[in-house]
């Protein structure tokens, strides 16, 4: 799977606000300061125990092997046996710790940025691409996760042993354990100059993959132009000249990763010679026994181990730190739209809806997408707005939910105006019932009831009675798995999913925003009888596309420009032979 | 896997001198590491017998010495293990690249530009790449280091070898039972991760339905009940990966204990000497490291002999043109196009886009093209183009066949704008230009002021040199598709085909377009799908396509006196035009 290239990657020009992001970070962490006190507990038990194996070689070669104690060498061999298990097993015992407590971490905080992020208003969701939004929520934060997994005990864990092996090697020989003490401080600013001199050539790279890939889109989707042209060759080598762009950041980047690498592999033998040289004398002095020596040799091997972790550490903690505060700064959001202060409940809408001289625009400096719009919907009575695309009709409706505060006039429930209500039960008493959806990866039953499991099931059976829709839910048992967003439904079957959802959620009044696609003839006529039941049952308002659903209404509303032009029945508007006659013979008409 | 290794050969083989050296000095390297512990042997062996000052440091600055050996001999085989992996991701693109750029019509049908993207991007950098060098060579150099470490343990010791060995099949064994059990995790964490994903999208683009159902709280729970699945795979994943984990970095140790008591008990009764346990210790841990890279080598093999089949299923595709026998004639002067009964296949089944087309565009003519979507228009442009080749009957031009003229020649003299505007990343003077050589700067400026892009040039900051960002981004529709009309009669086509070019222009902007292109091209033959009822009713021929082939054709007072379903587009699109609904 792919999911867009790009945005997740670090902009070396973004500035961090590393206070706010800090902040986030231990904001994450201290509600589980019991969990991460565990894990130190298992981190310093394991590291503790796995230091305690070269002193059982010191031992066996020191004092079993002259001693030629056979069982003094069965002894020391269990002992390291059952040390190393021990090992292991608190080692299991750290990282999964860690796995559960990250993975805690992780799934409160992708659920409180779903919940913060479904609070926003609408302009948030038109001002970011869908992809963009996925993307915050999983890839940041699985980002956050490895800082927890991996980094932020571990370096803990590797300080810790830092210590402890040089404490234990200092007590047997102070003198050599002085001569190694130099190397490690050097390694530590050589890994620091490293990660200073790759992360910008790093992230070349992976700016010229970017590049690559958006080539390579816009070069393929303008091919019949370049054919056209007959251009071939210079695309080629203009795909040749990127080639080489990465082919020699690549190798730029590459040539400090191998000598870094190797160089680090290179101090190893290096200490080992070192300890050998000195030690060696000491041992030949009488100063130093061989076991000793053997066991500073195995000590060398761990101290280098957490050397080659550290670069991956700080290359971590660098886009941990991008990564939360893209995190803090949409959590930092807040929406325009919020509940008043003194709401006003509405339970029940029992006169009807009115505009009255509405003017709206998105912002002050635009221009007017609503002007002077008046009219009145009496409850369990139906009407139909249509009009071209972008004239006004979807935000009719928006304004209804208040997705959007109008600039002058009044909207109003039962003589209330909307601005005074209460945001959710606005919305609880009003639905909205969109026919181009995606379907949600769940059962037919959890789409129908858009899952919310506080619903009965029996409400959804009555629900599918009352439209008449048994033998399609025969069709698509409600246990049917929906897959890749209802990719195993046609368009004009999710279509009928929607419709039934509308009278699942029992709203009493809703918006239909129809579907402009065509389909066959048979779900064609599923959806006109599921909307003449809906018509039956609901206060209606249709944003319509539909000639069986302009002729059922009671009245049609045609808006164009942001006005409304024409208003009455079908019957009446037709035969007054104006805008709307015009459009109907365009939209219904036999082309 | 096989197959794999067979495909990448040949690109070995043209870089023969590199592979030998990342060959020879990555055996030179697995040699090199078995040294250090004899040295160890040697100093440990030294000091417990006979202390020699001498003989010890020797050995020590051996040890440096070997040391820096495996430091040079690592240094030569990764800096051109690295060089190789990147530099045959850039053959095999470019392979590719100028493989598909040349194919027509059917293939990118076949293939959506996501998915070539995909193939060219991903699957060549992150899959083939990396295995197609490093991966086969590390796999070489580590069946090397671990043939040298036994051999050199038995020449060493037979007995202690036998210890140190005992546990490596089972540890193999197991961690490849393991490493299957981690597989399937890995699917179904997969799965989790995908469903998570499939789940937001759907709640962000149904937003609106979301907020105005108010059913945000039951989308939180449903939302908590999916991470829960992703954390609990989550950790039994990583449950199995620790344990996976164990059979390669920390399994030695069974080998080390059974070398401490078996070894140990040896020692003691002097048929093995003490520095000969030490350096079966550090073989011990030597022999379990090559065997990673072996289990790595198995599964990167298998990704990248995945990637290589889509790989090879771009290159084996064939373009569909065909060329007369009998040589190529470069195209003179384009006097007349003449479609006689032609037709096309659909790629994907056996019906057809296009039959029986049959008609001719005489110099100085403009035909319209119009009809329903999907009707065969643009795919009517690319045969005249020849971006897709006609399956039936037959084009001519200026009477001869149309494969019987050289395709570039042919081009050259053919000005195309494609339905949405193609516009290339770089200026505006980059894409009016398409590194077409011999344009002076007088017709550069004619072709905008021809395109009525000039009247827009004061408007970009740095005029010609006004870059348009990616795919156009920075600059309007309008402006884009008169950037492309512009790019099209730079240079002066004797052939213009233009798929629907004039949508994002208002009705004065498109006359003044149609009158300077008269103007400035009298003999240039028109090709145009359009909407706009004026540019259909004054053109010189209509052709009115329905469901792929010719329903209806003539002039415009013709198909009117017709009454058929030219009339019906037509007084449809008028009445559009008359509530401003764009088509």
């Amino acid at each position: 799977m792919h999911h867009g290239h790009g945005d997740d990657e670090q902009d070396p020009k973004e500035k961090i606000d590393y206070r706010a992001t800090f902040r986030l970070i231990l904001s994450l962490m201290k509600p589980r300061k019991a969990a991460f006190a565990l894990a130190f507990a298992y981190m310093a038990a394991s590291t503790l125990i796995s230091l305690a194996n070269p002193i059982v070689a010191k031992y066996i070669i020191d004092t079993a092997i002259p001693a030629k104690d056979s069982r003094m060498l069965l002894l020391a061999t269990a002992v390291f046996f059952g040390n190393t298990v021990l090992f292991l097993i608190f080692n299991y015992l750290l990282v999964l710790q860690l796995v559960r407590t990250g993975q805690d971490i992780m799934v409160s905080l992708k659920e409180r940025m779903l919940s913060h992020m479904l609070g926003l208003d609408l302009d948030y969701y038109s001002a970011n691409p869908v992809g963009r939004l996925t993307a915050r929520v999983q890839s940041d934060t699985s980002t956050l996760y490895a800082l927890f997994t991996n980094t932020a005990v571990t370096i803990f864990n590797d300080a810790l042993m830092f210590l402890a092996v040089f404490g234990i090697m200092a007590f047997y020989n102070l003198k050599l354990t002085l001569v190694l003490l130099p190397v490690f401080p050097a390694i530590l600013a050589l890994t620091w100059v490293y990660v200073r001199v790759t992360s910008p050539l790093s992230i070349t790279v992976r700016k010229l993959t970017a590049e690559v890939s958006a080539f390579l889109t816009e070069q393929l989707n303008g091919i019949g132009v370049i054919q056209a042209f007959s251009r071939e060759a210079n695309t080629s080598a203009r795909m040749e000249t990127l080639n080489e762009r990465k082919f020699s950041a690549e190798m730029r980047n590459e040539i400090y990763v191998v000598v870094f690498f190797l160089t680090v592999l290179f101090l190893h033998p290096a200490a080992t010679a070192a300890v050998f040289g000195l030690g060696g004398t000491m041992v030949i002095k009488g100063t130093l026994t061989v076991g000793v020596l053997v066991m500073f040799i195995l000590y060398l091997g761990q101290l280098f181990e957490p050397i080659f972790r550290f670069s991956e550490h700080i290359s971590i903690i660098q886009r941990s730190f991008s990564a939360g505060h893209r995190i803090s700064r949409i959590l930092a959001l807040r929406p325009a739209l919020v509940e008043p202060k003194k709401p006003h409940f509405l339970t029940s809408v029992k006169d009807g809806i009115e505009f009255r001289n509405v003017w709206m625009r998105y912002g002050k400096e635009s221009e007017w997408v609503l002007k002077d719009v008046s009219f009145s919907l009496p409850r369990g009575r139906s009407m139909a707005i249509v009009g071209e695309t972008g004239g006004g009709k979807t935000t009719v409706t928006s304004l209804l939910f208040r997705f959007y505060d109008f600039e002058k006039g009044h909207v109003e429930i039962d003589g209330t105006d909307v601005r005074r209500l209460s945001l959710k039960s606005l919305r609880s008493a009003i639905g909205l019932v969109q026919q181009d959806i995606y379907l949600f990866p769940g059962t037919v039953m959890d789409n129908l009831k858009m899952m919310d499991s506080s619903i009965p099931d029996a409400r959804v059976h009555e629900a599918i009675r009352l439209m008449g829709l048994e033998a399609f839910f025969k069709k698509h048992p409600l246990t049917k798995k929906v897959v890749e967003k209802g990719a195993n439904l046609s368009i004009g079957e999710k279509q009928v999913v929607s419709l039934a959802r509308a009278m699942v959620l029992d709203q009493e009044v809703l918006v239909l925003d129809e579907a402009t696609s065509h389909m066959d003839p048979y779900t064609e006529r599923l959806i006109t009888g599921a909307i003449k039941h809906l018509l039956k049952h609901k206060t209606l308002i249709i944003i319509a596309h539909r000639l069986s659903t302009v002729r059922n209404v009671d009245r049609i509303l045609m808006v164009s420009g942001g006005e409304v032009k024409e208003s009455g029945t079908h019957g009446e508007l037709l035969a007054a032979g104006g805008l709307y006659s015009k459009y109907y013979k365009l939209q219904f008409g036999d082309t | 896997m096989l197959s794999t290794i067979k495909w990448l050969y040949p690109y070995w083989r043209a870089h023969a001198v590199r592979m030998t050296v990342i060959v020879v000095f990555g055996i030179g390297s697995a040699v090199l590491h078995t040294v250090n512990p004899l040295l160890i042997k040697n100093i440990i062996n030294g000091l417990t017998s006979s202390p020699n000052p001498e003989y010890i440091r020797h050995n020590v600055l051996m040890i440096l010495a070997v040391g820096f050996g495996i430091y040079l001999t690592n240094l030569v085989a990764q800096r051109n293990r690295a060089y190789m992996n990147a530099r045959l991701e850039w053959e095999f693109r470019r392979k590719v690249f100028d493989h598909i750029i040349r194919l027509d019509r059917n293939f990118y049908h076949k293939y959506t530009t996501g998915d070539l993207v995909t193939r060219l991007a991903d699957d060549i950098s992150e899959k083939i790449s990396w295995f197609s060098c490093s991966g086969v060579f590390r796999f070489i150099q580590s069946i090397f280091t671990l043939a040298a470490v036994i051999f050199v343990m038995l020449r060493l010791n037979p007995r202690l070898s036998f210890w140190v060995l005992l546990p490596l099949p089972f540890i193999l064994l197991l961690s490849i039972r393991t490493g299957r059990l981690l597989t399937g995790k890995y699917t179904e964490l997969q799965e989790s991760i995908t469903a998570l994903y499939d789940f937001l999208e759907t709640c962000f683009t149904g937003i609106r339905v979301i907020k105005a159902n108010a059913k945000e709280a039951s989308q939180e729970a449903f939302f908590k009940s999916r991470t829960a699945g992703q954390r609990e795979a989550e950790i039994s994943t990583a449950r199995l990966q620790i344990i996976f984990s164990y059979f390669w970095h920390e399994a030695g140790f069974i080998s080390v204990a059974l070398l401490y008591i078996a070894g140990g008990l040896m020692v003691i009764n002097g048929t093995a000497t003490l520095g000969e346990l030490i350096a079966f210790q550090f073989y011990a841990n030597m022999v379990v490291h090559p065997l990673m890279d072996i289990s790595q080598f198995v599964v990167a093999g298998n990704r990248a002999g995945v990637s290589i089949k889509r790989i090879n299923e771009l290159l084996a595709t064939r373009s569909a043109l065909k060329f007369a026998a009998g040589g190529k004639a470069a195209a003179g002067c384009i006097r007349e196009l003449d479609f006689r009964k032609a037709g096309l296949k659909n790629p994907k089944g056996d019906d057809l886009l296009l039959r029986d087309i049959t008609f001719k565009a005489a110099r100085g003519q403009r035909v319209a093209l119009v009809g329903k979507i999907g009707c065969g228009k643009s795919t009517l442009l690319a045969l005249a183009l020849r971006l897709s080749e006609h399956d039936a009957g037959e084009i001519l031009v200026n009477g001869a066949d149309i494969r019987t003229l050289d395709l570039a020649s042919f081009r050259e003299k053919v000005g195309y704008t494609s339905q949405e505007a193609s516009i290339f990343t770089g200026t505006i003077k980059d894409n009016i230009l398409m590194d077409r050589p011999d344009v002076t700067p007088e017709m550069i400026d004619k072709a905008l002021e021809t395109a009525q892009l000039k009247q827009d040039m004061h408007k970009f900051p740095k005029g010609l040199d006004t870059s348009v960002g990616t795919r156009g981004f920075s600059i309007s529709g309008g402006q884009k598709q008169r950037l492309a009309i512009a790019r099209a009669i730079l240079t002066g086509p004797d052939v213009l085909l233009l798929d629907d070019a004039t949508s994002a222009m208002d009705a004065q902007t498109e006359d003044q377009f149609w009158k300077a292109f008269r103007r400035e091209h009298p003999d240039t033959i028109c090709l145009a799908v359009t909407h706009r009822a004026h540019t259909i009713e004054t053109s010189d021929h209509i052709l009115t396509l329905d469901g792929g082939r010719i329903a209806e054709q003539g002039t415009h007072a013709e198909l009117m006196a017709l009454g058929g379903i030219y009339k019906q587009i037509y007084e449809r699109r008028k009445l559009e035009e008359e509530l401003g609904e764009r088509p």
